[in-house]
């Protein structure tokens, strides 16, 4: 079975146009909450870790990038 | 997770200490437990529930330890409840052990203690807890997957009922983890928010446009003014040496020459003098702006001055210099009102600074007075710490000085007046004098010098006109440089934050962008999960239905059982029994799911192999369901554990579970009636074997 079949194509085009790797994005949110989840028993400050993830990815000045290897 | 054995303590009717072992056996992987209404099944299922998680579904839950370990306790005295399952997971043993201390206190029973240990061996063999155990248990079974695994068999036909699909839709998101993606996707909704608020912060204000133009305009004003000023000066300098050519016509010519020497001499003389008159000026600035507030505090001196005389004429020993008391108290609250004092330390309630000040009172005066008599002055207590003295020095001085500088500062500003006085008095007769050589030239008999003082006279007011439009561009300079780089600092600050708007706008549509993946991939998902999951239940249900009918899960997660031969896919309207199974087969097929998304890398739920352990599998079924039950009960999961009444248990039920029961368990109730002994109620387990040689079952349990 597989884990999440939706994951490996749409939400990958669709913020490529932001120059961030949407599908690691997605998974890092998903796998934020639920480690979240697990260690403190919810989701607090996920919000703010996924900001700050989308504030690396999206700079004001051309900086370097996580490598985006959903590219293969 | 696998089940190998529970101890039970001292919990509901179970008295001391009993244990059972459950099978673990693949052939046979049933474990019954025989009682009767009463006999603690049910309460054996909770103690399970209450271990692993501190939950306890009995009526009067905190009535748990049991009766005859209560009646036993005196006062003060300590008696326990425990509950400990042994069970393995993933190749690892664990423990878990949950337990209560209570206390008797007079009549009352008091919980004075609760723990949850869960033990495992580690890869060395030696015996390790995890650091957190409520949450390690958890992460093995979610607490709110239990209900799925851990059930009253009576009550599940729930589930197929409409009621049953929030607990269907539920189970379903747990186990697969949608549950996790939904709160992701509010996550990234919260995400959006704060680049929402971010952008709206800096989108406030930054109109570059209108900034733009302002500058714009700005810019022109300055060049203007700065091409006039350029004119102006170009004309000056012109005006300048054609006055200066007239001069030297006049200095040459004979009938001019004295008076235009006379002339010169005057305006060197009339520059000195307004140079003099700017010093002066400068002078007198200064002294007012150093030495003007004498003026102002001459009086107060005064006052205190007298006030200290006053003092000293009044008598009671005291003389010229010693301050009154009254001016002590008014000094000592206003330091306290101000908060500081004059020493500089800040006077907060209850601070040593504050209690200094407050208790400086007419005593300490009165110590103070006679040690200063003494000529130790300044040893005594006083405000701050020891400062006293030397601040009363300082006063002294000040106010003996400033009646002393007032009349200096009066003096020097009357003379400084004075002679800036005199200097425009000179310099009024310098340019009358000045005149008067005009006039005397206008008056001369010459043509040419008249001409000439004519020509000066025109470019002297040329000249004064073009000062006065310089000094008009200067200051119109000045304020188009202030308006521009007042603007252009806007400007700047406008653009930084469009440029800052701008990147918080487009992480904005980032994490929108997210959330809209998110919700897709939760669509997908839940879409692949439905039918993973139906697929599951049409595999269970075959273990269980009457030939040609099919359960599935319907778009509306409603648990639905239609006819294969409906070609109009309608409900086969279910009876209690047929809901039972249905929800049966609903909780195997999450079973199932749970053993094979187990060697996934699943985000939340890690998956495995859960046993079935449920209290009255059979109690509303009819033969013909109970057969169907018994059957299908022990492919339901790896390890199913049924406890059962002895009716439920004979019959069908005991010929279709016969070869697949691994262990027996009977649960003796001790009562007044069956043992006029037995002064509590209690229960015990007894293991209570198959009978040997196979499927043979005995007449007494529905045998032949």
């Amino acid at each position: 079975m597989n884990e999440y079949p939706m994951a490996d194509q749409a939400p990958r085009d669709a913020l490529k146009a932001y120059g961030a790797p949407t599908y690691e994005l997605a998974r890092f949110s998903v796998l934020e909450v639920a480690r979240h989840l697990k260690e403190y028993g919810g989701e607090r400050g996920v919000p703010n870790l996924i900001a700050k993830k989308i504030r690396d990815l999206i700079r004001e000045e051309p900086g370097p990038r996580a490598p985006d290897t959903d590219d293969e | 997770m696998t089940l190998h054995d529970l101890t039970i303590h001292n919990f509901r009717q179970y008295y001391g200490s009993q244990r059972l072992v459950f099978s673990k056996s693949a052939s046979r992987n049933v474990t019954i437990i025989l009682g009767e209404n009463g006999e603690g099944k049910t309460a054996l299922l909770n103690a399970i529930k209450w271990c692993f998680y501190g939950v306890n579904d009995l009526p009067f839950p905190e009535r748990s330890l049991n009766e005859r370990a209560e009646a036993e306790l005196v006062d003060g005295g300590q008696a326990k409840i425990s509950v400990a399952i042994t069970f393995e997971d993933r190749q690892c043993v664990y423990t878990a052990i949950r337990e209560e201390l209570f206390r008797k206190s007079g009549k009352a029973l008091i919980r004075v203690e609760h723990k949850f240990y869960l033990r495992y061996l580690d890869e060395a063999g030696a015996e390790n807890e995890p650091f957190n155990a409520e949450y390690a248990i958890r992460s093995i079974l979610p607490e709110n997957m239990h209900a799925y695994f851990f059930f009253d068999g009576e009550r599940i036909d729930a589930l197929s009922k409409k009621e049953g699909t929030e607990g269907i839709k539920s189970a379903i998101k747990i186990i697969l983890g949608l549950e996790v993606i939904e709160r992701a996707i509010g996550c990234a909704g919260d995400a959006c928010e704060l680049f929402r608020k971010e952008f709206s912060d800096r989108n406030r204000n930054a109109d570059t446009a209108r900034l733009f133009q302002f500058l714009e305009q700005d810019r022109k004003l300055l060049a203007n003014a700065l091409e006039r000023k350029e004119t102006l000066d170009g004309a000056h300098l012109a005006l300048t040496a054609q006055k200066e050519a007239v001069y030297q016509e006049l200095k040459i010519n004979e009938g001019a020459k004295e008076l235009q020497a006379h002339r010169e001499t005057l305006e060197a003389h009339i520059a000195a003098l307004t140079k003099s008159i700017g010093d002066a000026n400068a002078d007198l600035r200064e002294l007012i702006s150093k030495s003007a507030y004498t003026a102002f505090c001459g009086r107060l001196a005064e006052r205190f001055l007298s006030l200290t005389e006053k003092y000293e004429a009044d008598g009671a020993g005291a003389r010229a210099g010693d301050i009154p008391p009254h001016f002590y108290t008014a000094v000592r609250e206003c330091l306290i009102e101000r908060g500081q004092c004059i020493c500089g330390a800040a006077l907060h309630e209850g601070s040593p600074a504050y209690e200094a000040v407050k208790g400086f009172d007419a005593h300490a005066l009165g110590r103070d007075a006679e040690e200063r008599r003494g000529g130790r002055a300044g040893a005594g207590a006083g405000i701050g710490t020891g400062a006293e003295a030397s601040w009363r020095a300082h006063v002294f001085s000040a106010m003996d000085g400033a009646a002393r500088r007032k009349s200096a500062f009066l003096a020097r500003a009357e003379a400084l007046s004075l002679r800036k006085r005199q200097l425009i008095e000179t310099r009024g007769e310098a340019i009358e004098e000045l005149d008067a050589v005009a006039g005397k030239l206008d008056a001369q008999a010459s043509k040419n010098i008249r001409e000439l003082e004519a020509r000066r006279k025109k470019i002297e007011e040329e000249l004064n006109d073009t000062l006065k439009k310089q000094t008009y561009v200067e200051l119109d300079i000045r304020q188009a440089r202030e308006t521009f780089e007042k603007h252009e600092k806007e400007f700047d600050r406008a653009q930084a934050n469009n440029a800052k708007a701008e990147l918080a706008k487009k992480r904005l549509e980032a994490a929108q962008t997210l959330q809209k993946a998110l919700e897709g991939y939760l669509a997908d998902s839940t879409r692949v999960v439905h039918q993973t999951l139906n697929e599951s239940i049409t595999a269970v249900y075959g273990n269980f239905s009457k030939k040609g009918y099919f359960a599935f899960i319907d778009e509306n997660f409603r648990l639905t059982v239609v006819k294969t031969s409906d070609e109009a896919g309608r409900d086969v309207p279910m009876s209690q029994g047929e809901r039972q199974i249905a929800s049966l087969c609903f909780i195997g097929a999450l079973v199932k799911i749970a053993r094979e998304i187990v060697s996934k890398d699943q985000l939340f739920f890690h998956g495995g192999v859960f046993p079935i352990v449920m209290d009255s599998p059979f109690g509303a079924l009819d033969h013909d369901h109970k057969e169907r039950v018994g059957q299908g009960m022990p492919q339901l999961a790896e390890q199913v554990v049924l406890l059962i009444s002895r009716t439920q248990w004979a019959g069908e039920v005991a010929r279709t579970l016969a070869t697949r029961v691994g262990k027996r368990y009977k649960l003796v109730n001790h009562n007044a009636k069956n043992d006029p002994e037995a002064k509590y109620e209690y229960t015990e387990i007894v293991e209570y074997p198959m009978p040997e040689g196979g499927p043979h079952i005995p007449a007494s349990e529905g045998g032949a």
